[in-house]
């Protein structure tokens, strides 16, 4: 699972409901985001969007990964 | 004949601590006469992130400072110590890993975990439910204290 918000304020919003790009995790109401344009930044006066991107930075948050071992790995 | 079916928990706690609750080099494992290869312990162990998920025989494809700007090959430290002490075989990580992306980054579809020897050995792998995408400069990509889990319930 991996939790997208706002870099500066931590939060955001979807862009209407059911966008494609904005897939909902029932199991733990978060939402997965494939598409930053699905993000509208309604929120944080100081919140600015980036120089060169022109977009709001967002963070990305691995809250849930399970790992196994590996078998017959080196380099 | 008995069959065993599980190996006692204590001792799966026991191999876990020793292996990813480690803070320094040593406790090397050296088998008596027929226990197999011997293999050291060495921690710091590193996060690596993978375009293309591996699998617990085949390594991925790790992402490089070229594919995902701010990324550098050979990944980033997970701290002193990994993982805190395991409960019920079941472990996770203590210290939060994070990059500052500094161009678009290729999707990312697998972690891994590798040791820091002279020659890094490869310990853990798993491949994203959801691949992280959309990274552009000035994101931050982070996975946070206890997000990585570590199951040995079914040893």
């Amino acid at each position: 699972m991996i939790h997208v918000s706002c870099k500066n304020c931590g939060t955001f919003d979807i862009v209407g409901p059911g966008h494609p790009a904005a897939e909902y995790d029932a199991g733990t109401g978060q939402h997965l985001i494939t598409d930053r344009t699905a993000l509208r930044h309604s929120h944080g006066d100081d919140c600015e969007p980036h120089p060169e991107t022109g977009h709001y930075p967002l963070h990305f948050t691995f809250m849930a990964a399970t790992v196994a071992p590996a078998e017959g790995g080196g380099e | 004949m008995t069959t065993f079916g599980m190996t006692d928990s204590s001792r799966v706690n026991a191999i876990m601590q020793a292996l990813f609750s480690a803070t320094a080099t040593g406790g090397s494992l050296a088998p008596a006469t027929g226990g197999g290869a011997g293999f050291a312990i060495s921690p710091p162990y590193h996060l690596r992130l993978m375009t293309v998920a591996g699998s617990n025989t085949v390594n991925g494809t790790e992402a490089t400072a070229v594919n995902c700007p701010g990324y550098t090959a050979g990944g980033s430290t997970l701290g002193t110590q990994f993982c805190a002490a395991p409960s019920s075989a079941v472990q996770s990580n203590v210290n939060a890993v994070s990059w500052n992306a500094t161009g678009t980054w290729t999707s990312v579809a697998g972690i891994e975990v590798w040791d820091t020897a002279a020659t890094p050995l490869r310990w853990l792998q798993g491949a994203l439910n959801s691949p992280l995408s959309g990274v552009v400069n000035g994101d931050s990509v982070v996975v946070a204290a206890g997000a990585l889990t570590l199951n040995a319930q079914s040893w």
